[in-house]
């Protein structure tokens, strides 16, 4: 996951506030959290800028990647425990014999689901973030191996 | 020719080998993939002990026990204590078994199972 | 539903379908979806040859030695531990897992310390341990699928409120990343000094805090559990009346020994009444000249310097992955994956029998091949 840092150290870091941002600064934290279009910061299409650029949309994929809720899942540190999915108290509500009581859930469409290894999202839709908006952190902090990441605490 | 890795210091650590689940998983595949070298053929050391003697996380570093010695790729991290070295359970860890390992930076490649094996006959 | 022989949790509760395999972790997912990568083929001297001539020349080898180890057997079946043991009865050879969790296996089977089921641990265990073993990476499941995040019997609030995780390690390992609330993570460098400190306060005398804090937490429940492993053996050595004083007073004691079916290779020793040999040190003593070692990798989990005596010996593999052992053994014995390719029953690492319900059939396995060689003998 890229740090607003990462960013910042490839972008042409000359305040231009042509994105209008006062500092490249604050425009890394808003791309990484979706608010502003890397196509804002205009200087970094220049030729001169080309490389950066590039790696900095290699580094945005992964944020792509993020829910509506802002649940990111890095596949790659996922060690398929399940504990984030026996500890959703969205499962638990939902499927107290399966999920709640440690087995493999048994919802035909949970929020997470380990598949092959490896948590996958199925459907935030049911995701306390989703729904009510609470900041619900669960998962990610019964995941040791940092699989499981939110936009807004990045 | 100047050789920046050779101002570098040395540092002597404990060795802990631990059971990693993604080393485990690979090795299950396959132990001649590259997955396995990838896993299984690193150091792992404590971000201020990397800070003190100015290794960097990724860098090919050569491991010493003994007599014996093989490059790994040194990673940092806080799953380990600061005075030791952590090295998954495998044939690198069980090839440099020792109660102390040195670390030192290098310019060679990676040790491979085969160069390892063929230690053993 | 298919059991997973990926670890000695023996989860009971994967599907598959097709090519997606659901609610295994890495470690068992890779098991199944990999288990055509790297298979063996029946080699003599390294060049290929077919399976009977493999069978046939490892009983020559056998019948030539003078003294023979059976290794491994910690992925094979009761069934084929039941064989191993007969053949090791027949030529009186060693017979040892590699794994250092036998002592306190035995005591479990001849009920010397409190033991109990990971059922009864997720219905009524308040105060969890884990020391000297990072469960999250051996045994992935084992938290969340029977000790301290389900929901159980009488622990129906959840790990935040019904259960107290207590992590003892010499690091900060991933496991101990995990006692957060309601939790609390020892460094330890010294596990025999940690246990005498628990045991007294245990008795109303003085410790530090952290330990004191523990104690109180352990008085609240009579359902607490120490799930102990491989740092912790080393840990204790040979000194395990403490240790025994220790789960006495706090409740029971599980092994966490990862490899699959140790427990079962335990009980099948103590069945056979065969006692258990450590191969390192027949090793280093030179004690043998001829080892079979069945789905195991001991240049993989063995010291350099005591390998390299072991590759000195005539070797028999019977194994269905290619291994660093299988490719400087004398003979190749390609077998089944237990669990995937070949049925039977193994023991879960709290000692619960699991009947397995592979997905394909083989023609060959550990009990067929050691079946062979025990009647070419």
């Amino acid at each position: 996951m890229p740090s607003p840092m990462d960013i910042y150290k490839l972008l042409p870091k000359t305040n231009c506030k042509l994105c209008g941002e006062q500092t490249c600064m604050s425009f890394a934290f808003k791309l990484i959290k979706k608010e502003k279009k890397l196509e804002d910061c205009k200087p970094l299409f220049e030729p001169e800028f080309e490389e950066q650029r590039r790696k900095i949309e290699e580094m945005l994929k992964v944020v792509e990647k993020a829910t509506e809720t802002g649940l990111i899942v890095n596949e790659d540190l996922c060690i398929g425990c399940g504990n984030c999915i026996v500890v959703c108290p969205v499962h638990v509500y939902e499927d107290p014999e399966g999920a709640g009581s440690g087995f493999g859930i048994r919802l035909e469409k949970p929020i997470l689901r380990v598949e092959n290894g490896i948590v996958r999202v199925i459907d935030v839709s049911l995701c306390r973030r989703y729904k009510e908006k609470t900041i619900c952190v669960a998962c990610r902090e019964n995941c040791p191996t940092s699989a499981i990441a939110f936009l807004e605490e990045l | 020719m100047l050789r920046f890795a050779k101002f570098l210091k040395k540092v002597e650590l404990k060795l802990i080998t631990y059971r990693d689940g993604f080393q485990v998983s690979v090795a299950m595949k396959d132990k001649f993939g590259e997955e396995f070298v990838e896993k299984s053929a690193i150091v792992i050391i404590n971000p201020n002990t990397a800070k003190t003697f100015g290794f960097k996380d990724g860098q090919i570093v050569k491991v010493s026990s003994n007599e014996r010695c093989a490059n790994l790729r040194l990673k940092v991290s806080e799953i380990a204590p600061e005075d030791c070295a952590l090295i998954p359970k495998s044939i690198y860890s069980c090839y440099l078994s020792s109660d102390k390992i040195t670390i030192e930076p290098t310019d060679g490649e990676i040790t491979t199972p085969n160069e390892l094996l063929e230690r053993y006959t | 539903m298919w059991v997973c022989t990926g670890c000695s949790c023996l989860c009971d509760d994967i599907e598959i379908e097709g090519d997606v395999i659901r609610h295994a972790c890495r470690i068992g997912a890779g098991l199944y979806l990999n288990r055509s990568v790297a298979r063996t083929e029946p080699l003599i001297d390294g060049k290929q040859t077919d399976i009977d001539s493999a069978i046939e020349r490892a009983v020559e080898i056998l019948k030539d030695s003078k003294r023979v180890a059976i290794y491994g057997l910690n992925n094979s079946t009761l069934e084929a531990q039941k064989i191993a043991m007969k053949l090791a009865e027949k030529i009186s050879a060693y017979v040892d897992n590699g794994s250092k969790f036998g002592k306190l296996a035995e005591m479990i089977l001849r009920k010397e310390i409190p033991s109990t089921t990971l059922e009864n641990v997720k219905d009524y265990a308040y105060v969890i341990f884990y020391w000297g073993c990072d469960i999250h990476n051996s045994m992935p499941r084992h938290m969340s699928r029977y000790t301290y995040y389900p929901r159980g019997k009488k622990r129906q609030r959840g790990y935040e409120e019904d259960r107290f995780l207590v992590v003892v390690d010499v690091r900060k390992s991933h496991t101990a990343m995990l006692a957060k609330k309601n939790a609390i993570f020892i460094k330890s460098d010294d596990d025999r000094k940690i246990i005498r400190e628990f045991l007294t306060a245990l008795e109303g005398g003085i410790a530090s805090g952290d330990v004191l804090r523990v104690v109180k937490e352990i008085k609240k429940s009579d359902f607490n559990v120490i799930f102990g492993g491989g740092g912790l053996i080393e840990g204790l050595g040979n000194e395990l009346e403490e240790f025994v004083r220790f789960v006495s007073n706090v409740g029971y004691f599980i092994p966490t020994d990862y490899r699959t079916n140790s427990m079962g290779f335990f009980k099948s020793l103590f069945e056979a009444g065969i006692p258990k040999a450590n191969l390192e040190d027949l090793l280093i003593d030179e004690a043998v000249d001829t080892a079979i070692i069945v789905g195991s990798d001991p240049l993989d989990s063995m010291p350099f310097d005591v390998a390299k005596k072991l590759a000195k010996l005539k070797l028999i593999v019977i194994d269905p992955k290619v291994s660093f052992t299988s490719k400087i053994a004398d003979v190749v014995i390609p077998s089944a994956i237990s669990g995937v390719e070949c049925g039977g029953r193994m023991l879960r690492s709290d000692f619960t029998e699991v009947e397995l319900k592979p997905i394909f059939k083989s023609e060959f396995d550990d009990a067929k091949i050691l079946k062979s060689i025990l009647g070419g003998l």
